[in-house]
């Protein structure tokens, strides 16, 4: 392949258009989805542009072709590796990046990630008993599974009215519809016409347990959390070990390349469902309505004391629709949930399900558990 | 650097929004190549505030839709005024025979923004403000709008703008866009300024302020992003923040100013226990 030198883009030639051309199936082999618009916006750009500055033809490329924050981070190496420029640059940065991965300080911070950084990352959580930090890895393909699966599970739910449903009491009249029904009766409007509004999204707030107890599920939850931000519903997700923790936005915007320990802070060992739960009511009771469908993952081992457990389970129940408890444990051969946690809170679970793969989701979606119950 | 591009910077830079290099160009292009402009990036980066800036540089009219759950085409598009459709149906009917299409003219049609981005001369800049808070259908709504500059109106045909307005998206990702918005945008990931241009952003919009207490507050904040807050402070609170201190007449910072402009910097009561709970003396000493 020719390459595109700084030299050679001050003119625009055949062989610089033929370039250009041939960047958008390369981009196309590295994930991009870029096509004929962008290639011929790239050569309108092109025009716009003062050529002999590369750092300007890379910025407008990168605008063009980059549609993600994570395409726009990878962008300039891509730009850097097919239009053969700055290679000594390109192996220094390649130099630096295990002192980067490894923590280094000073010229290693300044290294771009690499791209294994940008489609994975890390969830990170504590050890309940000796404190010990782990870190859990999202699965791209996992991500994909999960997403369709959810979609469907949001899809089946039962959606709510809200109050945009009903306006005291009365459906709101469909003007347009009312006035085309009174030019058929000499402008009287003897038809009201009522609007029909589209149901409202299922609410749904996610409660994860982030404790050590956890760890071998955490990449499989992170994806099922991820996913609900992506499907067509209206999510809260939480996490929790001592301390409640809302991470929605982190989720939303982290999930796919995952959310350093440091992003979570106050997270601390030993598990207390009971009270996680109670500031949950305390703290976002706008959030738990009657329509709301409360989804808690966790194992139950509950190190927090039974009477707040048994006090929060109940009103949660009381002001939720529908309170759903994922619970990995148990698909494993000979479990019982006999755990004092796991005792007090099943008198108030709407369902009470094994979900820890894709597999077992997609089982519990086909049986409707997020449906409530007629 | 471009000649346009340096002076576009610089008319920007005069009303009071400094820019980088990369974003000024990708402006520039947005307007050559009349294309939407999708600005992603944390809250409170300046995303909103070019469009503002690019409407006092170019002497336009900001038009601007701000979006939410439940957005529909009668609130970002057109409607009809029902009220006087109905009147006049009435009154036309005592006279004789009203023609329907009377009834949908442009008389009775009342603009929304979008439409009123395509009508207005001179063209406006359109600032389609946090469009991932509206749904999905909403954005299929948008397609027809950005790649064509028309809406078409059932009754009346279809408005194709003459002179297209510059129009920005911008968005803070608390949910993913669909690809065929995307692909007809031109893109760009607004993040936080660096520590010079965050302090020229400061001194620019609060000119009376001393530079070393400049350099403290960008000192603080920057490492208030690092702390993994509920709500890290975006530029918006950095100046917020410079403007309380310059109010109360700090000289630098300190454990009774933080005190009494804390909330400029953090919105949540949990960022602001964990902060306590570390101690004020984190954002000023090295």
């Amino acid at each position: 392949m020719d390459h595109m030198t700084a030299g050679e883009i001050g003119r625009l030639t055949g062989s610089i258009v033929r370039q250009v051309t041939d960047f958008a199936p390369w981009l196309r082999n590295r994930g991009f989805r870029a096509g004929v618009p962008e290639t011929l916006t790239a050569l309108a750009a092109l025009a716009e542009l003062n050529l002999s500055s590369i750092d300007e033809v890379c910025n407008a490329f990168r605008s063009i072709y980059a549609r993600t924050p994570a395409e726009w981070g990878i962008f300039p190496t891509l730009f850097e590796q097919y239009f053969g420029i700055r290679e000594a640059r390109l192996e220094e940065k390649r130099r630096l990046q295990p002192d980067d991965l490894m923590g280094g300080t000073g010229a290693g911070e300044k290294a771009e990630r690499p791209p294994l950084e940008i489609t994975q990352g890390v969830l990170a959580g504590y050890h309940p008993n000796d404190g010990e930090r782990f870190a859990l890895r999202a699965d791209g393909q996992i991500l994909k599974d999960v997403v369709k699966l959810t979609q469907l599970a949001v899809r089946t739910m039962d959606a709510p009215r809200g109050r945009k449903w009903q306006s005291r009491g009365r459906e709101k009249i469909d003007l347009r519809q009312t006035i085309r029904s009174a030019l058929r009766h000499s402008g009287e409007p003897f038809e009201l016409k009522m609007r029909q509004r589209s149901p409202d999204k299922p609410r749904i707030v996610l409660v994860m347990d982030i404790s050590g107890s956890m760890k071998p599920y955490a990449p499989f939850i992170t994806s099922l959390a991820w996913s609900f931000t992506r499907v067509r519903a209206r999510t809260q997700i939480f996490l929790f070990s001592t301390r409640l923790l809302r991470v929605t936005s982190l989720i939303a915007r982290k999930g796919v390349t995952g959310i350093p320990y440091s992003d979570l802070p106050g997270l601390r060992g030993g598990t207390q469902i009971g009270g996680a739960l109670a500031q949950l009511l305390r703290r976002y009771s706008s959030l738990l309505q009657r329509h709301t469908c409360v989804i808690i993952i966790s194992d139950g081992f509950d190190a927090g004391h039974p009477e707040q457990m048994h006090t929060s389970m109940r009103d949660l129940a009381a002001r939720v629709g529908r309170v759903v408890w994922i619970n990995p444990l148990l698909g494993e051969p000979g479990y019982e949930p006999t755990s004092v946690g796991m005792s007090i809170a099943l008198p108030y679970i709407d369902a009470f399900v094994d979900v820890h793969d894709v597999t077992t989701w997609k089982k519990a979606v086909h049986s409707g558990v997020l449906r409530a119950a007629p | 650097m471009n000649e346009q591009v340096r002076r576009l910077q610089e008319e920007l830079h005069r009303s009071h929004y400094v820019v980088e290099e990369g974003l000024a160009t990708v402006v520039h292009l947005a307007q050559r190549l009349a294309r939407p402009l999708l600005l992603e990036g944390p809250a409170g980066v300046g995303k909103t505030a070019l469009a503002k800036a690019l409407a006092t540089v170019r002497s336009v009219n900001l038009v601007r839709l701000q979006c939410y759950e439940g957005l529909d085409a009668s609130q970002a598009l057109y409607d009809w005024d029902y009220p006087k459709q109905l009147l006049t149906a009435r009154t036309a009917f005592t006279d004789g025979v009203v023609k329907q299409e009377a009834l949908y003219s442009e008389s009775f049609l009342i603009e929304r923004p979008l439409l009123r981005a395509l009508r207005e001369r001179p063209a406006p800049v359109l600032l389609i403000d946090e469009v991932d808070r509206a749904d999905e259908e909403f954005e299929a709504l948008l397609l027809e709008f950005l790649s064509e500059f028309q809406i078409t109106i059932p009754e009346l045909g279809t408005f194709r703008a003459s002179e297209p307005p510059i129009v920005i998206l911008t968005s803070n990702r608390t949910r993913d866009l669909s690809d065929a918005l995307r692909r007809r945008c031109l893109y760009f990931w607004v993040d936080y300024p660096t520590f010079e241009q965050e302090a020229a952003i400061i001194s620019l919009h609060v000119p009376q302020i001393a530079p070393k207490l400049v350099k403290q507050i960008v000192f603080s904040v920057r490492r208030l992003r690092k702390l993994s807050l509920l709500k890290p402070p975006g530029l918006a609170e950095s100046i917020d923040f410079a403007q309380a201190l310059t109010e109360l007449g700090a000289q630098e910072l300190n454990e009774e100013a933080i005190r009494h402009t804390l909330g400029c910097l953090l919105k949540t009561q949990e960022d602001m226990d964990f902060l306590r709970e570390r101690g004020f003396d984190l954002l000023w000493t090295t």
